[in-house]
């Protein structure tokens, strides 16, 4: 039964850290410094637009002032200062937040279930979210709580997407494995069962159509952070997984070769996948907590970053992360620009703008992508 | 649309009567046309005031041509109760274009959708309703649930009520409608009335429907006045001041994105009709989402709220206070809140009924403190 499965011939041992042939110099200072670049242009550029008109130069000249030690002489109105500074900035950095989180989370699952369709949402972290979700629309207290600037759907998004993920997981594990078909399918189940109990509740615990709508956009997603409490709160956590992930890559890279082989090359198969799965469900509860459910981006920017770098997932992180958080600013800048002052949901702008770009890059690799 | 109805009706034989029926029928063609042209969906106004015509032609052999124009309705009224022919079986075309007939005084109703049980409430003749929908319960004491809860609606528990007249909001129940057409229930689908002069209108053919028209008439044109009395003041103010730009907030469900009002909404027309500016006049569809950026930006002189603490009743969900808006973050800046102009109001104001005359005078009071505010800024 135990035939010794053939390892492919070049592969390069684990202990000496050449998996994949490490990148040149070159192109990770060209990869990461034109990505680092193209975020902090749209970061400004997104800051600089939004429905409230404010011209360029004021936009920089109240950012400059806003920090430490630096004056400039005010020509612009208190209200322009308060909404650069609390409601567009604060919104703009959690979009790229959210972004990162999604695609990181996204290489991440893909990665430890090796199969191209999964995306961070798969094992019930957005059913889960969308249900906690719903109660906090519908059934929460009327009292008006408010913790760090959160309020109750998105206190409850972020609990409910970590507890559904975690019942999944020790729903799948049996003699201490958990096989990852066992864990896609009970995630798929547990998330019916969620969206079935969802769509009984919104039937007929909702007796405004307000209610409603406030519901279906959330579960379209859309930023809809206001002050700096959110992202100080949740900024951490995606922090924190993007450093475990990372740490995480090398052994990620050897289960790519499916996970007999990574167990070969001396990869404790089990563990990893269990804090590789924690890591990208705390990035994923952190940006369902601040945009609700955006669909695609956790999808398709790992596989159009991969298109493009290929599959070594230390690389791949680290592209996924600030191609996604551009990605996402945009389309939010997008949502709340296009129809101003009403707000698109963002996830139909990252489906509607994501959908063809990424068609665009699957046609242009003709049948060459390595997954 | 309503041209159908004209064809039908058999009583009248001779040649004269086909050729005026032919000419009245162009002619409120015409009309709904034109109104279609001036509006891009047609008003249930003009829709309704077609559906009166259509009836009073019916009813008559005669018709007087020039009864389109507003100025005549009244009138139209008068003639109508000098009139001793009977009013039933009374044949109408409703707002879905098809064509019902009454045979006598209705005693059994069945009315589906808040904005027709309020209504039929207001004429005093919600004794008569004998099934509403699952939202309206509280309006109509003899009435039992026909559903709605969940936007569908129980047919067999409106055959078993066997009712004489079914009066249907359209919006979502075209399908129940149909059902109940099918069991030859006389159906009414009724447009939701995009403006307080639609709603005078409803108000009149419900009471003609039940066979109260001078209710209906009196009702109407008692609240034309008091509409008038306000709308006339803020017309002759607008000459000489600028409107105020007002911010309605209709739900906070999340806070950083709440509901306000767009064009097409009874809210807006009644800010304009009583002096004052939508802040949100150029938004996208009624009831648009909107962000905090878009409301400082357009820094309102008058922020009313719908779903406030202070007024909060049992359907209120998590409601929100003055206080609580004026500390939200940049709110600062807005000169409503500056001013202590956030204004609290009740959450079924406006609701489709008499209480939208009532919501036109609370948010002229509004307005007019507003205005005296301002005029205090202006003169320090």
């Amino acid at each position: 039964m135990t035939t010794q499965l053939p390892l492919p011939r070049q592969l390069p041992r684990l202990a000496g850290r050449r998996l994949f042939a490490a990148p040149g110099l070159r192109s990770v200072v060209l990869l990461y410094g034109t990505g680092a670049l193209l975020l902090v242009l749209a970061i400004a550029g997104a800051t600089a637009v939004g429905s409230a008109s404010i011209s360029f130069g004021d936009t920089l000249r109240i950012l400059i002032d806003s920090l430490p030690l630096i004056e400039v002489d005010q020509t612009w109105t208190n209200a322009e200062a308060t909404i650069l500074r609390e409601i567009r900035l604060p919104r703009v950095v959690s979009a790229a937040l959210v972004g990162a989180a999604l695609s990181a989370s996204g290489v991440l699952f893909q990665g430890v279930f090796r199969n191209p369709l999964v995306d961070p949402f798969i094992i019930g972290a957005s059913s889960g979210a969308a249900f906690a979700a719903v109660i906090g629309f519908l059934i929460a207290p009327q009292a008006g709580f408010i913790i760090y600037g959160f309020s109750w759907v998105p206190a409850l998004a972020f609990v409910g997407s970590l507890v559904t993920v975690l019942l999944v997981y020790f729903l799948a594990r049996a003699d201490g494995r958990v096989a990852v078909t066992t864990l896609l399918l009970a995630g798929v189940a547990v998330g019916a069962f969620l969206t079935a109990a969802m769509s009984f509740l919104m039937l007929t615990q909702s007796d405004s159509q307000f209610r409603l709508g406030a519901i279906f956009s959330w579960l379209l997603g859309g930023v809809g952070t206001v002050g700096w409490d959110q992202f100080l709160l949740l900024g951490p956590f995606v922090g924190i997984g993007l450093l475990v992930a990372r740490a995480l890559a090398q052994p990620l890279n050897a289960m790519s070769l499916g996970e007999e082989h990574a167990h070969a090359l001396g990869v404790s198969v089990e563990r990893t996948k269990l804090v590789l799965i924690a890591a990208s469900s705390l990035m994923t509860a952190a940006a369902v907590a601040a945009a609700g459910l955006v669909a695609f981006v956790g999808l398709v920017t790992p596989h159009a970053v991969r298109l493009v770098i290929g599959p070594d997932h230390r690389r791949l992180l680290w592209a996924a992360t600030l191609y996604g958080a551009i990605f996402v600013v945009l389309a939010d800048l997008a949502a709340r620009t296009i129809l101003t002052p009403t707000e698109i949901p963002l996830g139909v702008i990252t489906g509607i703008v994501g959908g063809p770009f990424f068609l665009l890059l699957l046609r242009r690799a003709r049948g060459h992508y390595v997954f | 649309m309503g041209v159908r109805g004209y064809t039908i009706e058999p009583a009248f034989g001779n040649q004269r009567n086909i050729w005026l029926l032919l000419s009245v029928a162009v002619l409120a063609l015409a009309v709904v046309l034109a109104a279609c042209g001036a509006d891009d969906d047609p008003p249930a106004a003009v829709a309704a005031e077609a559906s009166q015509t259509t009836a009073t032609t019916d009813d008559r052999s005669s018709g007087d041509e020039d009864e389109d124009q507003p100025s005549n309705e009244v009138q139209e009224e008068v003639e109508e109760q000098e009139q001793a022919l009977p009013d039933f079986p009374l044949t109408l075309t409703d707002d879905s274009g098809l064509e019902l007939t009454i045979p006598a005084a209705p005693l059994r109703v069945v009315a589906i959708l808040p904005s027709v049980v309020d209504l039929v409430a207001d004429l005093g003749l919600a004794d008569r309703l004998v099934g509403v929908d699952d939202f309206s319960l509280d309006d109509a004491p003899n009435a039992v649930s026909v559903g709605g809860n969940n936007f569908t609606f129980n047919i067999e528990a409106v055959a078993e009520l066997q009712p004489d007249l079914i009066l249907i909001a359209i919006g979502g129940t075209e399908d129940f409608a149909q059902q109940a057409r099918e069991l030859n229930f006389p159906v009414y689908a009724m447009g939701f009335p995009d403006s307080l002069q639609a709603v005078f209108q409803q108000l009149r053919l419900i009471g003609r429907m039940l066979g109260e028209e001078q209710r209906g008439a009196a009702l109407a044109a008692e609240l034309e006045d008091r509409f008038l009395a306000i709308t006339q003041r803020a017309a002759a103010e607008s000459q000489s001041l600028e409107p105020i730009r007002v911010y309605l907030e209709v739900d906070q469900s999340t806070p950083t994105q709440p509901f306000s009002i767009g064009p097409g909404s009874l809210h807006q027309e009644i800010i304009e009709l009583a002096g004052g500016v939508n802040v949100f006049a150029s938004a996208q569809g009624s009831f648009p989402q909107v962000n905090w950026e878009s409301i400082i930006d357009a820094d309102p002189q008058l922020i009313l709220l719908l779903n406030s603490k202070e007024l909060a009743d049992e359907l209120s969900f998590n409601p929100i206070s003055a206080a609580e808006v004026a500390q939200r973050i940049g709110w600062g800046e807005i000169s409503a809140v500056q001013d202590g102009l956030v204004t609290p109001l009740p959450g079924d104001l406006f609701s489709v009924g008499a209480r939208l005359v009532d919501a036109l005078e609370r948010v002229a009071e509004a307005i007019a403190d507003a205005r005296a505010l301002t005029a205090q800024d202006d003169a320090a």
